[in-house]
């Protein structure tokens, strides 16, 4: 029995640098780093949006901590992503989960997408950058607009639907002005700023807990 | 069957190896016990044999060879090595991933791809061998410590491995748990099963064991034949840091009444005009969950100084007593504290936890930190630097808490509680899976908070524990459940729940 | 789910909201879990009330404004319910050997199931740690609003470790139990479309052609 070294990769000495290659078939670990980070961060937005029921003032408040909030779990799964692929997965559950809570499913599309988005982003920095993380978060926040989507796309149809039941033409009017395009797309632009935001909160609180409890 | 050659491992951001050059040959068939005060490397050195490590901890550094049925761990991936061992970790509870008896034990089998039919068929053979009497349509969270010990090892050996590795199992169960553990050792020894054990209770092994392997500091620090193990006193053990016999500790009944209370336990009633000072008093608690009573005590008294042990199967209501006590659950009833009655609120002001998972409580970035943020909490200002000094925490000040040890961060929250002036400081469940040098500290620090003049609650399946640390005893019932006669109540509560 | 959340959600699905709410009281009051029917019940109303009552009783830009969002809302609480019945029905095994008869990849399916016994053990491990900061006084509506970063930091950053610790037993074991691997796992109980799902579709498919032929009474309004 010899004493030297035999182990392969874990004897590698761990610097990020020599984690690559990345391959596309996950390991079983990968799978279930996948779902633990995706139970967090449903659990930490929802937690805040059952804030937010509280009344619909206290959700326009409420809503853009979202974003915020979530950066804190998403960051530290980015810091644990081994695998191409693994944010998408991730994008995909994710929307699934929000379908199950009641999201339509036109939102689900968006996650995927923007997860795709947030992947490729990952990988021009190599799965490594703290930078390219905290961006690929920022797109990643921008699956907030998926809720709104069937109202965006056919906005008259919805009012019409309920203009009929009693409110008046006008205020249907007004409402039609309110939720014009301009205005949605600003709430939008409001939500992707908090998920930059987000992105240097999560940084933040990697820099201050997980890395010095070795976690991350 | 398991050759371990020179190993030595570090876990990954940790500082020293948790395994010092192992060399370690078990071979076909043999029971072998590892053994070792907490941090000896003996349930490394089983994570070594089923290859969780390296493969579950990246960036671990691992140096030497091991070979298991003659494959070697690191050539393969996970499921190949749980193909050929089977695991039970130390606490079954967390290790379920399904609902019901029938369908954790076929888990591993459906998994590896077994032929349907010889799955069904194996399922049924290992539930009736071990897992007998369990009730089939009962959520395995609902089950006693001891049965989802059963569940666990069905579990692991369904798909018949050739060696099978356990964690403490012995850990958190009562006498006659363990005897229905013995059995299942036997007759996974007597089909030739290679069984290694990591344990600091060894007693109950006597009669299967065919080494006993002492680890220190990361290698074999000696090792034991059956003979020689035979031989070795208690108190040899107990320099090793090692745990002797099973025992069921006796305590003085505290005086309580109630459907909650088992019958022949608490010690009646106590006038309302001899409390003792300080003393909590409960008055016609009870507790409704999800529709059902849950806990149902007329009167109780527990007094301040000294620890009262709450003692009960899994579902007796014992952290729901916490919480009422604590505030945490509503309920009916009165809650007083030196006489006063203390609303919710003031409960919650008055009252600590110490939880099983004490990291669920450590909020701040630095153990200085978490011991300022106490104590804002309590009344005036407090020197931290002295308050660290002497709680024996200033080596530590810099520290994340997440980065310390489980028996030093649960020092901290026991050290948060006292800085803060708590008056009634509730242990769940302290001592999982501790040596017995490490019971001895956990057990001072109870004491050190009953002196402070807190009414201390100990919420504990060890009778270890119990008997160093307690003072009296009150176990608990599910109110809605059959009282048994007083002379089986003296027994383990958990024993009445398996025989039912 | 896919086929409420289509309905539901498409612009006339308005007319499909009261069947689905139906549905999903239905299927609560089956498990049976009162409070969930009890919820699914005041929240249709809350938002009925508020959505269709309001702006007639009291019409101003505000109430019309309510009245919009919970008319929009209404719909995520029948697909919710529906969801959640989902959810609290389905055991992590017979979801993924669900999820494989139906050819979902291995990536996805897997993830899932283990998301579905996940989401207890966090959901316990948050409510410990909120009891904890209860204890401590750092829960309370003047401390959020004061520091909301520290507060939210001092709720997530325990949980977030509890519960990978938590979860670090449990994936350890189910790992080494073959979880997640590359072979082809065999149902112990392979599921079927039994007469209990063949009862649930002509229900539903009453319900839906129930809401197309009578009247919906959010489309009409208040007579």
């Amino acid at each position: 029995m010899s004493e030297s070294p035999t182990s392969a990769a874990a004897s590698a000495p761990a610097s990020p640098s020599e984690r690559s290659p990345l391959s596309f078939s996950f390991t079983a670990r990968d799978i279930v780093t996948i779902a633990i980070f995706a139970v967090l961060y449903v659990v930490v937005v929802f937690a805040i949006g059952m804030v937010g029921v509280i009344s619909p003032l206290v959700m326009v408040l409420t809503l853009p901590l979202v974003p915020v909030v979530g950066g804190i779990p998403y960051m530290l799964f980015l810091t644990r992503v081994r695998h191409a692929g693994m944010v998408t997965v991730f994008g995909v559950v994710f929307g699934l989960t929000t379908m199950a809570w009641g999201h339509p499913w036109q939102s689900a599309l968006v996650i995927v997408a923007v997860s795709l988005l947030a992947e490729v982003v990952i990988v021009a920095g190599r799965y490594r950058s703290k930078w390219s993380a905290i961006w690929a978060y920022t797109i990643f926040s921008a699956w907030m607009i998926g809720p709104w989507i069937p109202l965006l796309l056919d906005r008259e149809a919805y009012l019409e639907a309920q203009g009929a039941a009693g409110l008046g033409s006008d205020y249907v009017e007004q409402m039609d002005a309110l939720l014009s395009a301009p205005v949605v797309l600003m709430l939008w632009f409001a939500c992707i700023v908090c998920g930059f935001l987000g992105g240097l909160l999560g940084t933040a609180v990697l820099r201050k807990h997980f890395v010095r409890a070795g976690l991350a | 069957m398991i050759e371990i050659g020179g190993v030595t491992w570090t876990y990954p951001h940790a500082d020293h190896p948790a395994l010092r050059g192992l060399d370690l040959s078990i071979a076909r068939g043999e029971l072998v016990a590892l053994c070792g005060a907490s941090g000896s490397g003996k349930s490394t050195a089983l994570r070594l044999i089923n290859g969780l490590v390296p493969h579950f901890h990246d960036d671990g550094v691992l140096t030497g060879t091991v070979t298991v049925d003659g494959v070697v761990t690191t050539d393969v991936e996970l499921d190949a090595l749980g193909s050929i061992t089977g695991t039970v970790l130390q606490h079954p509870g967390r290790q379920f991933f399904t609902d019901s008896v029938r369908e954790e034990t076929a888990f591993a089998m459906e998994n590896l791809g077994f032929a349907r039919e010889l799955t069904r068929d194996r399922v049924d053979r290992t539930v009736a061998r071990l897992a007998t009497w369990m009730p089939p349509d009962q959520p395995l969270r609902h089950l006693s410590g001891g049965q989802q010990q059963q569940v666990a090892i069905a579990s692991a050996t369904a798909h018949e491995p050739r060696v099978v590795l356990l964690d403490e199992p012995s850990s958190n169960l009562s006498p006659d748990a363990v005897a229905r553990l013995i059995g299942a050792l036997g007759q996974l020894k007597s089909a030739g099963v290679t069984i290694v054990v990591a344990e600091h209770r060894l007693r109950y092994l006597e009669g299967l064991v065919d080494r006993v392997i002492v680890m220190r500091d990361g290698a074999v620090d000696a090792v034991w034949s059956a003979a020689e193990f035979r031989g070795v006193s208690d108190a040899d053990l107990a320099r090793e840091g090692l745990r002797g016999e099973v025992r069921s500790a006796d305590l003085p009944s505290a005086p309580a009444t109630g459907p909650s209370i088992e019958a022949g336990t608490g010690a009646g009633e106590v006038p309302a005009g001899e409390v003792p000072a300080g003393a909590l008093e409960l008055d016609a608690v009870r507790c409704h969950l999800g529709g059902r009573t849950v806990l149902d005590i007329s009167r109780a008294v527990l007094r301040a100084g000294e620890v009262t042990a709450i003692r009960g199967r899994n579902g007796a209501g014992k952290s729901t007593l916490a919480r009422v006590i604590t505030g945490l659950q509503r309920s009916s009833g009165v809650v007083g504290l030196d006489g006063r009655e203390l609303s919710r609120g003031a409960r919650q002001r008055a009252s600590a936890i110490v939880m099983q998972d004490v990291q669920r409580q450590l909020f701040t970035e630095s153990v200085e930190a978490e011991i300022r943020l106490a104590c804002t909490d309590a009344a005036g200002d407090l020197d931290t630097s002295a308050v660290l000094a002497s709680l024996d925490l200033d080596a530590l000040a810099q520290r994340h808490p997440l980065s310390l040890s489980g028996g030093q961060q649960q020092r901290l929250v026991v050290a948060a509680a006292r800085v803060a002036g708590r008056r009634i400081v509730v242990f769940d469940e302290p001592s999982s899976g501790v040596d017995r040098r490490h019971l001895q500290s956990i057990s001072n620090e109870i004491r050190r908070v009953a002196a402070d003049g807190a009414v201390v609650i100990l919420i504990s399946h060890d009778d270890d524990l119990l008997a160093l640390a307690a003072d009296r005893g009150i176990t608990l019932v599910s109110p809605g459940e059959l009282q048994a006669t007083p002379s089986a109540a003296t027994t383990d509560a958990q024993t009445m729940k398996e025989t039912r | 789910m896919l086929v409420v959340s289509v309905a539901v959600m498409s612009p006339s699905g308005l007319v499909f909201v009261p069947a689905g709410i139906v549905l999903a009281v239905a299927l609560a009051a089956s498990e049976p879990s009162w409070s969930r029917v009890a919820v699914l019940l005041a929240s249709a109303a809350i938002m009925y009330a508020l959505g269709w009552i309001l702006p007639v009783v009291w019409p101003n830009g505000l109430t019309a404004t309510i009245g919009i969002a919970c008319g929009y809302l209404i719909r995520f609480v029948a697909a919710f319910g529906v969801g959640a019945h989902l959810v609290a029905t389905t055991s992590p095994t017979r979801l993924s050997a669900g999820l494989r008869a139906w050819r979902i990849p291995r990536a996805i399916a897997v993830t899932l199931a283990v998301m579905l016994r996940f989401f207890p053990v966090v959901a316990s491990t948050s409510a410990a740690v909120l009891d904890a900061m209860r204890l401590r006084g750092l829960v309370g509506a003047r401390g959020f609003v004061r520091h909301p970063v520290l507060s939210i930091e001092r709720f997530t950053v325990p949980m977030i470790a509890a519960s990978l610790r938590a979860s670090e037993d449990l994936s350890a074991s189910t790992i080494l139990r073959g979880l997640g691997s590359r072979r082809t796992p065999v149902t112990l109980d392979p599921p079927r479309f039994g007469w209990p799902d063949a009862a649930l579709a002509l229900a539903v498919a009453a319900l839906a052609a129930i809401s197309m032929v009578l009247p919906s009474p959010l489309a009409e309004g208040i007579p």
